[in-house]
């Protein structure tokens, strides 16, 4: 595959939830091309878990359209939801349940063979140094713990693109370590993610590339360095922000 | 095949649900228990009925009959046909006294018809006993005709051997009109009432799961994946249809096992395995429907873990399971027609007691599937009417 081929085509998204003034998605226009590590950068509130939603099929766009792998999002095609994974803003996973079962549910749900499905479920559970606890119930996880198995749990089926929704929040040292690991193996491997964080210093450390998102618009994209170097009197990528979205994310915490 | 893995993670999340299990299995099972025990401690014990028997019909069918009813042990069969100083006026007259408690009448002609007259205080359970042999040896009887064997004989022996093969004709009356007041409570029917309240309580671990997936974002994890949606509705039905029906094995079982030990004797299901089969899936599906749109509509936890039992005590109530209907008032009597625990308690009725047909429950079969199909769709079309009604409100 090409390096430079774009994979997912993004066009004029609007999102307007029903009962609300202004669209949580104003019009949004970009291109995510093949193995990159694309951040999404932006404030709560500002549209990021929208746009996710809709990229992955949960949500259905006000107008416009996107396509993956040159199938809109709009037909939900079976084949394009075997390709892509989603890590949720959430940590949605069944507290009743062991962490085994509960990969093992999600991992039949993506059709992985019967043969694979437990060699499979046991190297992402190292990948999350988990194996120790997968046979735990998930409510009794730490914050980090619940994290790391919320992580693989949208990865065991190897798609060639996950959505990462604000996977390291509330997270301890250790686990986003782990965390981080993991994103830059995955994307050694060539597969594409679409991070979204409102962490400046992880964005500006794992992304190849960062849009910031203000408002449902994306006002500005490009490399951290090109961000950096583009924006007036900026020094770091807080700069940027303060300077393009007017909001001080450092702030924010 | 992940409709199976959907169906054992359901099992898997109810397993973890200890409350739930014992409100689903353990609390019916024991109140059913102590509800036949006080009731048995009310003697209304009749050890044999006396049955009175007018039967001129000298067919195969009628003696056959004759025959039949004389090896009961619990009936004590006296036959008036040819008895002079008791007329069926006054047969009857002494049925609604109370002095003997049955009285079954053969035609004397085909096609045969059976009435069967009883005082109409002694259990519904007594009844059966009365009414479940006559249709045994009645079935008997045509079986027999129709492997030919008397066919057979006919032929060989040149004679026509007058057999009533085409129809018999069962009737069941009371001696007097007061069939509404007097029904009393007894095991055939608190057995099948509580199982019904326990297996809509399914509600409750059923609407639980619901707004757990939903609230913690599992919803999305699931809709993500390349599995249809139907695959997750159809799944839980499923799971949830055979947890129900476990739960009416089980209950039934309580009855005919473990009740006889207490010296319960009442629950008796007489060979209606199949129809009564098929009323316990129909219920099953109108539970498992109803605890679906309970899950889906309720905001919160707490608000389906409230409103979901309080309906289903209120639909109890009124549908005859705390006490019959009979014993209702005529007002309430008439909402009772709106409860869906009342159809199944009737259509469990209709086979327990009432030994109908099967034709005699498809009305109470039809709204509890009609039901749980409506249930369903409205849980679908949540996301669309509430859509709809908030652009009405705004407006
Ligand atoms: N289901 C919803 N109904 C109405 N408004 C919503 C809904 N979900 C999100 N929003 C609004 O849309 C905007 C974007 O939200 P979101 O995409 O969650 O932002 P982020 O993930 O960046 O924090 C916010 O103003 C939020 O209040
Ligand atoms: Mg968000």
């Amino acid at each position: 595959m090409k390096e430079n081929q774009i994979i997912i085509k993004i066009k004029n998204l609007v999102k307007r939830y029903p009962k609300t003034e202004k669209p949580a998605l104003n019009g949004i226009d970009f291109d995510v091309f093949q193995g990159e590590f694309f951040g999404l950068l932006g404030p709560n509130g500002s549209g990021k878990t929208t746009l996710i939603s809709i990229l992955c099929g949960l949500l259905h766009p006000s107008s416009g359209d996107a396509e993956i792998y040159g199938h809109s999002i709009k037909n939900k095609s079976q084949k394009i939801r075997q390709i892509i994974g989603l890590v949720p803003q959430d940590i949605a996973l069944y507290p009743t349940l062991t962490l085994r079962q509960n990969l093992h549910f999600f991992a039949k749900l993506y059709h992985i063979p019967r043969k694979v499905i437990n060699e499979r479920i046991d190297k992402y559970l190292e990948v999350a140094q988990l194996t120790d606890n997968a046979d735990q119930l998930v409510k009794g996880f730490s914050g980090g713990m619940k994290r790391r198995a919320n992580l693989i749990a949208g990865m065991l089926h190897e798609p060639k693109i996950i959505f990462l929704d604000e996977p390291t929040v509330g997270v301890d040292t250790i686990s986003r370590y782990v965390l981080f690991a993991t994103l830059k193996n995955f994307n050694k491997e060539g597969k594409t993610l679409i991070y979204t964080t409102h962490y400046l210093e992880e964005a500006q450390k794992l992304c190849s590339r960062i849009g910031i998102i203000k408002e449902g618009n994306i006002v500005t994209h490009g490399s951290p360095q090109e961000l950096v170097t583009r924006t007036e009197g900026a020094k770091d990528l807080a700069d940027v922000f303060i300077k393009v979205a007017g909001i001080d994310l450092r702030k924010e915490e | 095949m992940n409709i199976f893995s959907i169906i054992q993670k359901e099992w898997l999340l109810l397993w973890h649900d200890k409350a739930s299990l014992i409100i689903i299995f353990v609390m019916p099972m024991c109140l059913v228990l102590i509800l036949t025990i006080l009731e048995a401690s009310n003697p209304r014990d009749v050890r044999q009925l006396s049955v009175l028997l007018i039967n001129p019909n000298t067919s195969i069918l009628g003696k056959a009959i004759d025959k039949g009813l004389k090896k009961i042990d619990h009936l004590k069969i006296k036959n008036i046909t040819k008895d002079k100083k008791i007329s069926e006026k006054e047969a009857r007259t002494s049925i609604a006294e109370g002095a003997h408690q049955a009285l079954i009448i053969v035609s004397k002609k085909s096609p045969v018809k059976i009435t069967m007259i009883f005082d109409p205080a002694i259990p519904k359970a007594l009844e059966s006993t009365v009414v479940l042999p006559i249709k045994l040896l009645v079935k008997n009887v045509q079986l027999a005709i129709s492997k030919g064997t008397v066919k057979k004989i006919s032929r060989l022996t040149r004679q026509r051997i007058p057999v009533t093969n085409k129809k018999v004709t069962l009737y069941t009356t009371y001696a007097s009109q007061q069939e509404k007041l007097i029904k009393p409570k007894d095991a055939q029917q608190i057995v099948p009432a509580w199982t019904l309240f326990g297996m809509f309580l399914i509600i409750i671990p059923l609407g639980s799961i619901i707004i757990k997936e939903r609230d913690l974002g599992i919803l999305q994890r699931l809709y993500v994946t390349p599995s249809y949606k139907f695959t997750f509705l159809f799944g839980r039905v499923i799971a949830f249809g055979i947890v129900n029906l476990i739960q009416w094995a089980l209950m039934f079982a309580l009855g005919l096992y473990i009740l006889p030990l207490f010296n319960i004797t009442g629950f008796s299901i007489a060979g209606h395995l199949l129809p009564l089969f098929v009323v316990a899936s129909a219920i099953a599906f109108a539970a498992t429907g109803f605890g679906i749109l309970i899950g889906s509509w309720s905001r919160t936890f707490e608000q389906a873990t409230a409103i979901g039992p309080i309906l289903i005590v209120i639909g109890a109530a009124i549908g005859g399971i705390f006490a019959p209907v009979y014993a209702m008032p005529e007002s309430l009597r008439a909402i009772a027609e709106y409860s869906p625990l009342h159809w199944g308690q009737n259509a469990f009725l209709e086979i327990l007691v009432r030994n109908s047909d099967f034709e005699a429950i498809i009305p109470d079969l039809s709204k509890l599937i009609i039901f749980g199909a409506v249930c369903i769709s409205l849980a679908l079309l949540k996301p669309f009417i509430s859509q709809k009604f908030s652009a009405l409100l705004k407006r």
